[in-house]
């Protein structure tokens, strides 16, 4: 308040008065306009800080989002995908017991080996799907096939060639969710439990571990026999000797009879033959030369020596007396420890892995089972397709495992999407808080403003009207 | 009498004429800018003696004086420079806070939340061409926005140069034009008559010159003022000492007086308000811009170099820092100051993985770095030393690194699926390991006698053949007996498995054996003469799956206790152990393990063992790499090499041109896998977690920035408006003082028009009285 006003100072104080009120009104308007209440940092420091650590975090919940977004349809499509497989494999586990039915006919099970071996094929597609660009059931490694179809030997070999690392995707601070399935986990087994064998030759574990993956085959063959030379007797010169180990051969001079073990009794022939073939109890066959028998008693012990392969090409020898012979397929690397001692029969046996073998060699496997039928008989046949039916067994749980655990993630992701979704929202608000303009508040200060501008004028026009001039003469 | 009275009446006259004319001077420039009124002092002029009484002789003017009070024309000087120099300080920076365009969607801030965004989108599908394009134009629109900032920064600099130049120009012209005002008013109260008017133009003058510069003067005897700036003379008694804008050493103007070495101090007015501006708020910006860009491009390049691309690795790289001169002398330690590498190298390890592109099999390889003892030629020898890597620096001294062909490189975390490297655990040939962990304290001449499968051999140690013969590595040691023409002639071979020794045969199967037969550095080695060893004809199968996930890079050695055959014998156990000897795990590998079965040994990773023998009386053991951190040196980012960011401040920061060419070269990949996204993942982090340079988020930390400048303007903004209402005020209270009232001034000449009217009415009574006498006569 001045002592000493002059007119110069009156429309200072009128003109800074205006200028002031001008400003806030400026300023409200800008508020109102634009919405917000911080235009600049300078508006409110602490507000821009906060307000813009908000945003990023915001924005840091959004790229999560859309990263959960973006794998949904993975896992959508991988379900779907293992859902069809899981189809499948009823399928073909229904093919398989109607075929164990006795009845069928060779073409009816030819039929049914061929559509085993279609759906062995659909499912190879199964696990080799892509979706964009990577491969669904590779683990980590995407940019591959995660099958590839071998032919090893004498069984089909399905070589899995992605790894067991699941891709993972960030959906939150510290959280990750894996989104895929390793190939080798959902559509095989790779942990391996015990070794099973047909066993209709007497091979059996041995004293060391066995290594490998899937299914193997063991060929045993029948080399020498020695202990034929008895009673002018001796072995045929025709092949079809099939007995290991020791077999007992009574020829019965008084009837003219002969059994080999505890088979049946055979009646032999006059004149007696170069090639007279005698089975065993457990059906193997000795091969006999009885054209220099003397015709009486006979009574010895047949030995057969023989040796083993696991590609029906190579044979090495093997010793029936260790427990512990090594037996490895140069094809796979799968390693077997075997007891020879039991030994008692040539032929072919199925070993499996039990595991750690995969759906597409065991439904192989089946069909090319039923093709060939097998060189040991019906009832070893049924072995097989048993043994093969348990491996196809826990192929399915091992899927139907698989599809829960994808479930799972579903239903993970799908709570992760509502969680970030809320949190982007939530966050929204609180920089809506901080940030926006309360409108309601905003257009009173306007009008306040407008109202305070309009009084300064009114009476800084009166103000500046006044001076002595108005009454002198 | 009669003259008297005229006289008088004259008087009168005069000084009611005088006081007239002031008045209308004082109206008349009721609006003059800095305009002190004037007053005519009156005074009754001398009276005198007359008739025996002293008699009065009327009214004189002593003089017209300027109502002014020069304490308050002072405050209000020092007043106004305080407020202009805030002023340009403020304009500067809003023009500043204008370009950062924040808080809206338009500035850094959004880019940033782009950037990781599309680095979100990638990782989710690392092999979309299109989403790895977008990544790298995030990135660069990114570093578009900091070089702008940078950019805008320097403009604001040149800017204010400018500035300082012209308002320079403007204090020197002043302070002529008071030299001038000076001259005038020393000759015109030459003859005791105070320069009124000419007072005020020079005061005026002082006030243009005060928003300027601060100033203070000194009123010389006649009636010039001696101006100075910061103590030193600007306007003399002869003439104006000018001031100029200069360089200083550092390239940064200085203010100087008659060209003197002397920078002079302004602090106020707008010469000093803009030398702040320049000195203080934009350093500190581009300071913390430069931080920010810095803190960014190491963290993301941490993450990148250590990633692979979609090929799983390198065949040849180039990093894009060179050193400078290519001088291979420098310390590691130095690079950052003396050869021009942005980033310093930490002490840490390099892990180098090998990849033979035909078969797929990796080496992990890794190297110690102590930046105070390696040299650059240093680091070269020690990745030569990486089996099939070459590395060298080319002619503008960037690193360059190439793998033999058929090979390729990368850095990654991965871990070793086949961590049985030389097959010294179970493997086929005759495994004999050392007890003792390196370095091993050898002395010269030290012998160590071996039996071999073809004879036996003693090999001599030198002091030569060691960097430090009593600290000897196990590498060191193996090469002398590779190299020792007896051991070889014996079927004899050692290798290092990570600081332990370990002597095979040279070939495998059960009927190679060997033997340690005696030698004075048995116990030095932990050797015990008559250990023996047989060769085996299966080979164990040793294979790591998963993930480390630990964040401490870790070395474990594999041991078995005691001999057997895996998956047979009961109770056979491998013990894993750190390289301190603590033990981690305990595995059971005996009867009831299924070969081939994987097994849990602890923070993500799992080991499988084929079927085979393993023999722990002789030593036999394998070590393998947990790696969480694969360059904690922080050499790769150093260099340069496979960087997602190239520069180190924000006005050079940019995508690496390598992959702007090609966004498909992109290293997403974490562990070597096509279809990791690790690094990327990695990258992803950043947006939310604290950068250990920055003390924070580097989202927050921009944030902060940006929050510190918003606080500084609206603090200068208020120190303005006190400042300016400050000097409102004052100049109100000058008003008050020396203003012109009109009415008042009207007042006034109302007062003296009557009293000139009374006057020469005076003077006519006084006329008639004369008459009147004279009529007399």
């Amino acid at each position: 308040m001045s002592l000493r006003p002059t007119q110069s100072s009156n429309y200072d104080l009128v003109a800074a008065g205006i200028k002031r009120n001008l400003l806030a009104l400026v300023r409200a308007q800008e508020q109102v306009s634009s919405g917000q209440r911080i235009l600049r940092p300078s508006d409110d420091a602490v507000g821009t800080s906060r307000g813009m650590s908000l945003t990023r975090q915001r924005a840091n919940v959004d790229a999560h989002l859309s990263s959960v977004t973006s794998i949904q349809p993975v896992l959508a499509t991988s379900t779907t995908e293992l859902e069809n497989a899981s189809g499948l494999l009823t399928e073909a586990r229904a093919l398989v017991l109607q075929a164990m039915n006795g009845t069928l006919s060779d073409t009816d099970r030819a039929t049914v080996a061929d559509q085993l071996d279609q759906i062995a094929e659909s499912l190879f597609a199964i696990g080799n799907t892509k979706f964009g660009d990577r491969y669904l059931f590779a683990g980590s490694e995407t940019s591959k096939p995660p099958f590839v179809d071998q032919r090893r030997g004498v069984e089909g070999y399905v070589q899995y060639q992605g790894d067991t690392n699941q891709q993972q995707v960030a959906i939150g601070r510290d959280s990750t969710v894996d989104i895929n399935l390793p190939g080798n986990q959902v559509f095989g087994g790779d942990q391996y439990r015990a070794t099973a064998y047909t066993g209709q030759t007497g091979i059996a574990n041995g004293d060391d571990a066995n290594y490998g993956k899937g299914y193997m085959r063991l060929f045993l063959r029948t080399d020498t026999v020695t202990g034929a030379n008895v009673g002018g007797l001796a072995m045929g010169t025709a092949g079809g000797t099939s007995i290991l180990g020791s077999h007992v051969l009574q020829v019965n001079g008084a009837d003219g009879t002969a059994q080999l073990g505890t088979g049946p009794t055979k009646l032999i022939p006059t004149p007696p033959p170069a090639n007279f073939t005698l089975v065993d109890e457990d059906g193997s066959v000795a091969v006999l030369d009885f054209s220099g028998w003397t015709g009486g008693f006979v009574t010895t012990t047949l030995v057969g020596e023989g040796s083993i392969s696991t590609d029906g090409t190579t044979y090495n020898p093997f010793d029936r007396n260790s427990t512990n012979i090594q037996v490895t397929d140069p094809s796979t690397g799968n390693m077997l420890h075997v007891d020879g001692t039991g030994v008692h029969r040539a032929g072919s046996e199925l070993v499996v892995f039990q595991g750690a073998t995969n759906v597409f060699d065991t439904i192989r496997g089946i069909a090319s089972d039923l093709r060939s039928g097998d060189s040991l008989g019906a009832s070893s046949q049924t072995t097989n397709l048993n043994l093969r039916l348990d491996e196809l067994t826990q192929g399915q749980d091992r899927l139907l495992n698989s599809l829960g655990k994808l479930g799972a993630r579903y239903e993970r992701l799908n709570s992760s999407e509502t969680r970030l979704r809320d949190l982007s929202t939530q966050l929204a608000g609180l920089k809506s808080e901080v940030m926006d303009v309360d409108l309601a508040s905003a257009v009173l200060e306007l009008q306040q403003a407008e109202q305070t501008l309009q009084l300064t004028q009114a009476t800084g026009a009166r103000l500046m009207q006044q001076s002595l001039l108005n009454y002198l003469g | 009498m009669a003259t008297l009275g005229l006289d008088i009446g004259l008087r009168g006259l005069r000084a009611a004429q005088t006081a007239l004319d002031t008045v209308g001077h004082n109206i008349s420039n009721a609006n003059t800018p800095g305009y002190t009124r004037q007053r005519v002092d009156l005074d009754t002029s001398h009276p005198t003696r007359m008739r025996g009484l002293l008699q009065g002789t009327g009214v004189e003017t002593d003089g017209i004086r300027r109502i002014t009070d020069a304490l308050l024309n002072k405050r209000i000087r020092s007043q106004v420079s305080v407020y202009q120099g805030l002023d340009v300080q403020l304009q500067g920076m809003s023009r500043i806070e204008d370009m950062l365009s924040e808080p809206g969607g338009n500035g850094l801030g959004a880019l940033f939340d782009g950037f990781f965004s599309s680095v979100a989108g990638l990782s989710a599908n690392p092999g979309d061409s299109v989403l790895r394009n977008s990544m790298v134009q995030s990135a660069s629109s990114m570093t578009d926005e900091f070089q702008h900032l940078s950019t805008e920064i320097s403009d604001a600099r040149s800017q204010n140069l400018q500035e300082l130049q012209y308002r320079t120009g403007e204090v020197n012209r002043l302070a002529n034009s008071i030299l001038n005002l000076n001259q005038e008013i020393a000759q015109a109260e030459a003859s005791q008559v105070p320069a009124n008017d000419l007072r005020d133009r020079r005061e005026q003058e002082l006030r243009s010159l005060s928003e300027q510069v601060d100033v203070s003067f000194t009123e010389q005897g006649n009636g010039a003022i001696l101006v100075s700036v910061s103590g030193r003379v600007l306007v003399g008694s002869q003439r104006v000492h000018e001031l100029s804008v200069e360089s200083n050493p550092q390239g940064e103007p200085e203010l100087r007086i008659d060209g003197s070495n002397v920078p002079v101090q302004v602090s106020g007015g707008q010469v000093g308000g803009l030398l702040r501006f320049r000195q203080e708020f934009l350093p500190t910006l581009e300071a913390k811009l430069d931080k920010l860009a810095r803190n960014m491009i190491l963290e993301v390049n941490r993450a990148h170099s250590t990633g692979t691309p979609e090929s799983g690795g390198f065949t040849l790289l180039s990093g894009t820092q060179p050193v400078a001169g290519a001088n291979t002398n420098e310390r590691l330690a130095q690079l950052v100051r003396s050869a021009g590498l942005p980033f310093d190298v930490q002490e840490g390890r390099l892990y180098v993985n090998m990849t033979n592109a035909a078969t797929g099999e990796v080496r992990v390889d890794s190297f110690a770095i102590d930046p105070n003892n390696m040299t650059v030629q240093g680091l070269l020898q020690s990745l030569n030393g990486v089996e099939h890597m070459n590395a060298g620096l080319d002619s503008l001294g960037r690193l360059n690194l190439t793998a033999d062909s058929g090979y390729r490189f990368d850095f990654s975390a991965r871990l070793d699926s086949n961590p049985n490297d030389y097959s010294t655990l179970g493997g086929g040939r005759a495994t004999i390991g050392t007890a003792a962990h390196g370095p091993y304290g050898l002395s010269n001449g030290g012998t160590l006698s071996l039996q071999g499968p073809l004879g036996s051999s003693t090999v001599t140690f030198q002091s030569s053949d060691f960097a430090d013969i009593q600290n000897a590595s196990a590498q060191e040691i193996a090469d002398v007996i590779n190299s020792d023409a007896g051991m070889n002639s014996s079927g004899l071979r050692a290798v290092a498995v990570g600081d332990r020794l370990v002597l095979q045969s040279q070939n495998e199967g059960s009927s190679e054996s060997i033997a340690v037969m005696g030698g004075s550095m048995l116990s030095a080695l932990g050797l015990s003469a008559g250990t023996l060893a047989g060769g085996n004809d299966n080979s164990v199968q040793v294979e790591a799956f998963g993930r480390y996930t630990g964040s401490e890079n870790r070395t474990l050695y594999y041991e078995p206790v005691g001999d057997g055959v895996i998956g047979t014998t009961p109770g056979l156990q491998i013990r894993v152990v750190s390289a301190d000897g603590s033990p981690v795990a305990v595995l059971d590998v005996g009867e009831g393990y299924v070969p081939g079965t994987r097994l849990s040994v602890g923070e993500g990773v799992e080991v499988s063992f084929g079927y085979g023998e393993l023999s722990g009386s002789t030593g036999e053991t394998f070590k393998q790499d947990w790696i969480a951190d694969s360059d904690s040196s922080d050499v790769l980012v150093a260099f340069g090499v496979n960087s997602f960011f190239d520069g180190d401040s924000a006005g050079t920061i940019e995508v690496s041109q390598a992959l702007q060419s090609d966004p498909n070269r992109i290293s997403y990949s974490g562990s070597g896998a096509s279809g990791d996204n690790g690094a990327l993942r990695r990258i992803l982090t950043l947006q939310q977690a604290s950068v250990d340079g920055l003390g924070a988020s580097l989202g927050d930390y921009y944030g902060q920035v940006v929050g510190d400048v918003g606080f500084r303007i609206s603090t200068t903004q208020s120190a303005t408006a006190v400042a300016e209402s400050l000097v409102q005020s004052l100049d109100a209270r000058r008003e008050e003082v020396s203003g012109v009232n009109v009415d008042e001034e009207l007042v006034n000449m109302v007062r003296f028009e009557q009293a000139y009217t009374a006057s020469a009415r005076y003077i006519q009574t006084v006329q008639q009285l004369n008459d009147t006498i004279l009529s007399i006569i």
